[in-house]
């Protein structure tokens, strides 16, 4: 069999409690290295919100669906098998870091290096992108819970 | 390039070796997480070139029956995520000290040849001590060696037991169950010294002080598969969904079945979602609902059809048919007061305990019938007769007890019940109560059954004179449907039609009713209240006892299931005893000065009869009273050294122990000696060192957080709160300077740097759950799990038993040079629950104020001189000592021998040989799991015969067949690595699960007639304690939640313009339990990065606070800067900051504070007891470390919200 993509799983939505063990089970074991840090294969999201990566499901920004083509099959909107080759390095619809998130982590280390000084050192965020300072407006399950 | 083959020749397949390569690993380790999450979860290690690089759940379960959906997979979104702190910046991997105090240790130490001189020339100099005091939390760590920070932790211990005595080391780890040895490493090696521990299930506000007055039990649950029995489930202050991730599938699989489920939640909660009915019901407002349920139920299955198999239930298994004699007050009206005594009448005068044997009605005769199985019965000589057979335990005839005197009854007296719906203690309805009349010794008195006080009290009109609600929906008369309206949101109508759904399931299934209860009731300040009402409309139903039936409340992991062979190695009883087990809720409002901050209990407690000495006044002299009474205990002891207090007492001439305890008494009753809290500003009573292990005891745990920064540790805090005690205070004695900074040295063990690391002075590297050998357990399913080492201890990380073990060593070796001798102690220990001292007290005397003589054991502390040898801890703690051998383990009073199986272990496992003898080896963390797994008997079955052999003597009823079939099972902590192993049936505890039965709550105090350990005997709806009367507390009642104007937190803290007050609520969240796994960059990530604050969206809009804005939330006690969740399902007025926050983690400063750094959810909270849980040598209501006293109340607690604009870091 020629298996290309696997596009659908099927979960029994009312035993499924959006805990996010299986999103950390993928990323643990797939997406933990750098440059892979925004990359969250396996995720779960709860609405209202606007998705992982935003408004995925917004089929004109990103090119998605299918189409019946002339011959009445059903076809990938975006692309076809040949021209995917040509939009390995560049495809203009695909959705970029801003449409993920901007990955962060923290400056831990202050913890233990913190001179003495006259208050608390508390560790800071910092974007994984540029090292420096960040000011955390999105993540991967930002609207999580928000109704129950 | 093969994924390019793949193209042209898919079928191979050959892109996927990427993918194969990247999943293979060495090895797979079983272990789990020790993090208080009650999951138990059973998870596989993946070790990869000696590497941690996942985990994943465990599947291998074994099945309890085809039946039911099987428990795996266990695990969840914070466990999967724990090996990320192994490799992380966050992990602590080397020894560190503050280096303000490292440079004065090194300095004093090259001054002094003596270590224990070294340390004192330190904290005797009071700039020097500020110094490092002052330091505290302000960064400055640097790394040492682990030779040197265990020569200043031994020379800090040994100089502390010499100048102060060796109660001023104390020592906190929380809940046992999630890792019992890692646990047992510090407080064994406290013990040894003579050292303290401190409380935590209280303390974290766990315990549910209900459980011990209706059952005289800390807490007993059924595991989550007995969910799938239920008929019925409510979920009360509970988010299953949420925080009991792995076990909320039954609670779904359940619902399939065909289980009602109702959520009650004032927010949208996950749970909401699985609920055939959500009842937004106002926080802190759930007893005035099922007040009112059983209002109904009471009405509609008890009078006007009575259900018999309700009926039936209450006369065997609860208090409903015992007489209660009514007190005569002003104007003719009467109270209800004690339950009649067999020592008040003629006849039964003279039997053993008579004051402790009760009476009911027979049916038919219409006598008096003293039953069996009363707490009278549990101590006296002769044995047989506690079992609750309904038969005279004189005559041994049948009784056939009576509910209603209605219509048998010799009079109508009018009674007065009170009313608190308004928050005071002064209304009260008058209802008229049917009466016999009992001629006594004192004369002749009315008696009534608990049944008739239960209708009446509930305002369930049979045709008497009195204030009775017209019906239903009457909002004037406590406790009807239409009443509770005003205190819940919820309508009348929903009341009554949850309450005959309810009674109609228990009817039809014989009490598969169930309610799964938690935190979001526990935490207020009169949980007790709500969760009687609750159990009652079990009670009523006949639902406890039964599978699929009960109260389960899951909240901390407290059930450690071999409690009886993991008890003397964790306090050290197998060398000497008893062990200085501290309730930490009162430690802390006492030494951490809270009581100075607080006023007159009565402002938060409404109470009926302010007369009494424990019902009006400040809470820190209740304490005090509580103290010497014997009721609750004190460490530090007294207000001078205990090594003192003997020499004292030698120096008196005082030769034997028992002189010497004379001794102390005389001291004590002369008041020249005090106990510590009845002075707890003074140098000489404050505690000096502190152990921390296995929590975050100054953040997550730290209830007035900002309180144990300023007084315990002396450096800076956020609290503006002022000291209002002075007025209200009688008898602790009031300084009005006090010094700041009680404690000489604080260490915490940790493996990741949290906040209590980031305060302390020094932090030792310790391993993480996959680095050393341990056990866990928990009340959530019945199995018990091992912690494995799938690799060594990382960096210089080692295990705690390693880390206890090796300061014991190098304290050992100190105290052998520097501190050499046999020390005597004296030890003060309450009185104890499980003990005969549970009749010690049928009456609230205080011998300091002359009402009766010092009686140690009867009228004030237990004390004990013992012998202590610090050249001798290592090799004891070491030694499985022979306290056990010979006088063999006991639980709950019920005792068995292992002499023999000890002497036959010491020929084939390790040992250790000193002395002249050997004793069973617990050198190695695994060597300690094997002896705690060998000796217990829900681990080896033969010692769960013998304990049901022992129960069977005092019940005079066999219940060995329980054990029988199991009485070859034996398991080793090789057996819980190749599978999850399920825990054997015993005395113990009071489920069943032998064959395929689930285990559920109190189903062998039901089946087996196995009495409650309470004062009848049976399960409590009435508390005749005078205590409970003077609070109006004896009978089921509702008190409302405290408005903000009562908790005074909002004194000094002033709102204005775009400000609000909101009620805070701090409910156990998704992306960290407790404060672990909540500064990982997985959790971080997948939630906003940050500890955030919910509002509601309309509160939000009034504030000018958008989502994600940055606010500051603050009140009296202290400070929290965060970020905002704006969502429609948070309820107005309140906010959300789910439990618990690290400060050390991404949080500005207060402009509000004096841009300071804010703190985290516990710097708005503070420590705010209720003295009627400290009272003790009562029946149940008798002292157990983690199982009776006051709790860490924190949802009634107020702050304001402002929108915070500029971000300074």
């Amino acid at each position: 069999m020629d298996v290309r993509a696997q596009i659908a799983m099927v979960f029994h939505l009312d035993k499924c409690i959006g805990c996010h063990t299986c999103s950390v089970a993928c990323k643990n074991v797939w997406t933990d290295r750098s440059g892979a840090e925004y990359m969250w294969w396996n995720n779960v999201e709860t609405k209202p919100g606007t998705g992982y990566p935003s408004v995925w499901e917004n089929q004109e920004k990103y090119n998605g669906g299918w189409v019946i083509n002339s011959e009445g099959e059903l076809k990938l909107r975006c692309q076809t098998k040949a021209s995917s080759y040509l939009k390995l390095f560049y495809n203009p619809f695909q959705a970029t870091l801003d449409d993920y998130y901007e990955p962060w982590t923290y400056k831990y280390e202050d913890l233990f290096k913190a001179p003495l000084g006259d208050d608390q050192p508390t560790a800071r965020p910092i974007s994984l992108i540029t090292g420096e300072p960040i000011d955390i407006k999105a993540g991967p399950n930002w609207d999580d819970d928000l109704s129950g | 390039m093969s994924w390019i083959k793949d193209i042209f020749d898919p079928q191979k397949r050959s892109w996927e070796e990427f993918y194969r390569n990247r999943w293979s690993h060495d090895k797979v380790v079983r272990s789990t997480h020790g993090v208080n999450c009650t999951g138990s979860c059973s998870w596989n290690i993946y070790v990869k070139n000696g590497i941690v690089v996942w985990e994943l759940q465990a599947l291998d379960y074994p099945i309890i029956d085809q039946e039911i959906a099987p428990y795996e997979p266990r695990g969840c979104q914070r466990g999967i995520s724990y090996s990320w702190y192994i490799y992380s910046p966050l992990r602590v991997k080397y020894p560190y000290v503050r280096g303000v105090l490292l440079d004065l240790w090194r300095k004093a130490r090259r001054q002094h040849e003596n270590p224990l001189d070294a340390w004192q020339s330190i904290v005797s100099d009071p700039e020097a001590r500020r110094k490092y005091q002052q330091a505290r939390g302000k960064g400055g760590f640097r790394r040492s060696t682990w030779s040197e920070v265990n020569e200043i932790m031994a020379a800090a211990n040994l100089h502390t037991v010499r100048r102060y005595g060796p109660d001023r080391i104390i020592g906190f780890s929380p809940i046992p169950a999630m890792s019992m040895i890692s646990y047992a490493a510090g407080a064994r090696f406290l013990q040894l010294m003579g050292g303290v521990a401190l409380s935590f299930y209280d303390w974290y506000c766990d315990l549910p002080p209900a459980s011990p007055e209706i059952w005289g039990e800390q807490t007993d649950v059924a595991e989550s598969a007995d969910w799938y029995h239920s008929k019925f489930i409510a979920t009360v202050g509970s988010n299953v969904l949420m925080t009991r991730t792995p076990d909320a599938h039954f609670l779904v699989e359940a619902r399939h079945r065909g289980t009602k489920v109702v959520v009650f939640s004032p927010d949208f909660s996950q749970t909401s979602k699985v609920g055939d009915l959500w009842i937004p019901i106002h926080q802190g407002q759930d007893g005035a609902f099922w007040m009112a349920v059983n209002h109904v139920i009471l009405k509609e299955c008890h009078v006007d059809r009575p259900v018999p198999g309700f009926v039936d239930y209450l006369k065997r298994y609860s208090d409903a048919p015992f007489l209660v004699v009514l007190e005569e007050q002003a104007e003719g009206r009467y109270r209800a007061g004690k339950l009649l005594r067999a020592s008040q009448v003629e006849a039964t005068s003279q039997v053993e305990n008579a004051e402790w044997k009760m009476f009911m009605l027979d049916e038919e005769s219409n006598a008096l019938r003293m039953p069996k199985g009363m707490v009278g019965h549990r101590w006296q000589k002769q044995k047989g007769e506690w079992n609750l057979k309904l038969e005279d335990s004189l005559t041994g005839q049948p009784i056939k007890p009576t509910l209603h005197l209605l219509g048998k009854h010799e009079a109508i007296l009018p009674v007065e019940f009170a009313d608190f719906s308004l928050g005071t203690g002064d209304r009260a309805s008058t209802r008229h109560v049917p009466v016999r009349y009992v001629e006594t010794k004192e004369g002749r008195v009315a008696v009534t059954t608990v049944m008739e006080l239960l209708f009446a009290q509930h305002g369930i009109n049979r045709g008497t004179p009195g204030d009775w609600p017209a019906d239903y929906s009457d909002d004037q008369q406590p406790y009807t449907p239409g009443w509770q309206e005003r205190y819940t949101g919820v309508k009348a109508s929903v009341v009554i039609e949850f309450a005959r759904e309810w009674a109609r399931t228990a009817e039809h299934t014989g009490g598969q009713c169930s309610v799964i209860i938690g935190a979001g009731v526990n935490h207020w300040y009169h949980n007790n209240l709500i969760y009687r009402a609750v159990i009652n409309a079990l009670m009523f139903c006949g639902c406890i006892g039964k599978n699929g039936g009960g109260l389960n409340h899951y909240v901390g992991q407290e059930k450690l299931v071999p409690q009886a062979s993991w008890g003397p190695m964790a306090f050290a009883t197998d060398w000497s005893g008893p062990p200085r087990q501290q309730n930490a809720p009162s430690f802390h409002y006492m030494h951490s000065d809270q009581w100075r901050y607080d006023r007159s209990f009565n402002e938060m407690c409404p109470v009926t009869d302010q007369a009494h000495p424990m019902a009006r006044g400040h809470t820190a002299d209740k304490q005090a009273m509580a103290v010497r009474c014997g009721w609750m205990p004190c460490y530090p002891q007294f207000d001078q050294s205990n090594l003192e207090v003997v020499k004292s007492a030698q120096a008196a001439g005082a030769k034997t122990d028992e002189e010497i305890i004379a001794f102390v008494v005389k001291q004590l009753k002369a008041r020249k000696l005090r106990f510590a809290m009845e002075d707890p500003d003074h140098p000489e009573c404050f505690p000096r060192v502190w152990y921390i292990w296995r929590g975050n005891a100054l953040m997550s745990s730290a209830k007035g957080h900002e309180y144990f920064l300023k007084h315990y540790l002396g450096t800076h805090h956020n609290a503006i709160a002022e000291e209002v005690a002075k007025p209200d205070l009688q008898e602790v004695t009031w300084h009005d300077k006090v010094d700041l900074g009680k404690l000489d040295l604080v260490v915490d063990l940790n493996f990741r740097m949290d906040t209590s690391a980031l305060y302390s002075d020094i932090v030792l590297p310790a391993a993480t759950y996959y680095e050393k050998n341990d056990l866990n357990s928990t009340d959530m399913h019945s199995f018990i799990h091992p912690l494995q080492a799938a690799v060594p201890p990382c960096w210089e990380s080692k295990s705690d038993w390693q880390i206890f073990r090796n300061l014991a060593e190098a304290t050992s070796q100190m105290a052998a040079q520097h501190l050499p001798g046999v020390f005597k102690d004296i030890v003060a220990s309450p009185l104890a629950h499980d003990t005969p001292a549970e009749l010690a007290q049928p009456a609230v005397k205080d011998w300091a104020k002359g009402e009766c003589e010092p009686i140690p054991g009867k009228t004030m502390p237990n004390l004990k001189v013992v012998a202590r040898d610090y050249s001798r801890v290592f090799q004891k703690f070491v030694s499985f000592g022979p306290n056990v051998r010979t006088n063999g383990l006991a639980m709950h009073g019920t005792h068995y021998d292992i002499a023999d199986v000890y002497d036959a272990y010491l020929k084939t496992n390790p040992v250790e040989q000193w002395s002249g003898q050997v004793y069973p080896s617990l050198r190695e963390d695994k060597d300690a799991c094997n002896v705690i797994l060998h000796f217990a008997p829900e681990t080896n079955g033969e010692f769960a015969y013998r304990a049901y052999e022992s129960e069977s003597h005092k019940t005079g009823i066999d219940h060995t067949h329980l054990a029988k079939d199991t009485r070859g099972v034996v398991y080793t902590f090789d057996d819980l690595i190749l599978q999850p192993r399920r825990t054997l049936t015993t005395p113990f505890w009071t489920g069943i699960t032998t064959g395929k039965r689930t285990y559920s709550a109190y189903c062998q105090n039901v089946e087996e007639l196995i009495p409650w350990r309470t004062l009848t005997g049976r399960q409590h709806l009435y508390l005749d304690h005078e205590v409970y009367r003077a609070y109006g507390e004896h009978l089921p009642t509702y008190k409302p939640r405290a408005e903000a104007i009562r908790t005074r937190d909002l004194v000094h803290s002033k709102s204005g313009p775009g400000s609000m007050v909101l009620n805070l609520l701090t409910p156990h969240g998704k992306w960290h339990i407790h404060s672990t796994y909540g500064d990982t960059l997985r959790m971080k990530t997948l939630s906003r990065g940050v500890y955030p604050i919910w509002i509601n969206d309309k509160d939000a809009a009034a504030l000018g606070i958008e989502d994600n804005d940055w606010v500051e939330v603050f009140n009296d006690h202290g400070v929290v800067c965060t970020r905002s969740i704006v969502s429609a399902r948070i309820p107005q007025r309140t906010c959300l900051i789910y439990h618990a926050p690290e400060r050390t983690l991404s949080v500005p400063k207060s402009p509000e504070r004096g841009n300071r750094r804010a703190g985290g959810h516990n710097s708005l909270t503070r420590a705010r007891l209720k003295p009627l849980f400290m009272i003790g040598g009562y029946a149940q209501f008798t002292y157990g470390f983690n199982y009776w006293g006051p709790q860490g109340v924190n949802r009634d607690t107020f702050v304001i919200v402002k929108k915070l604009s500029q971000i300074k870091w």
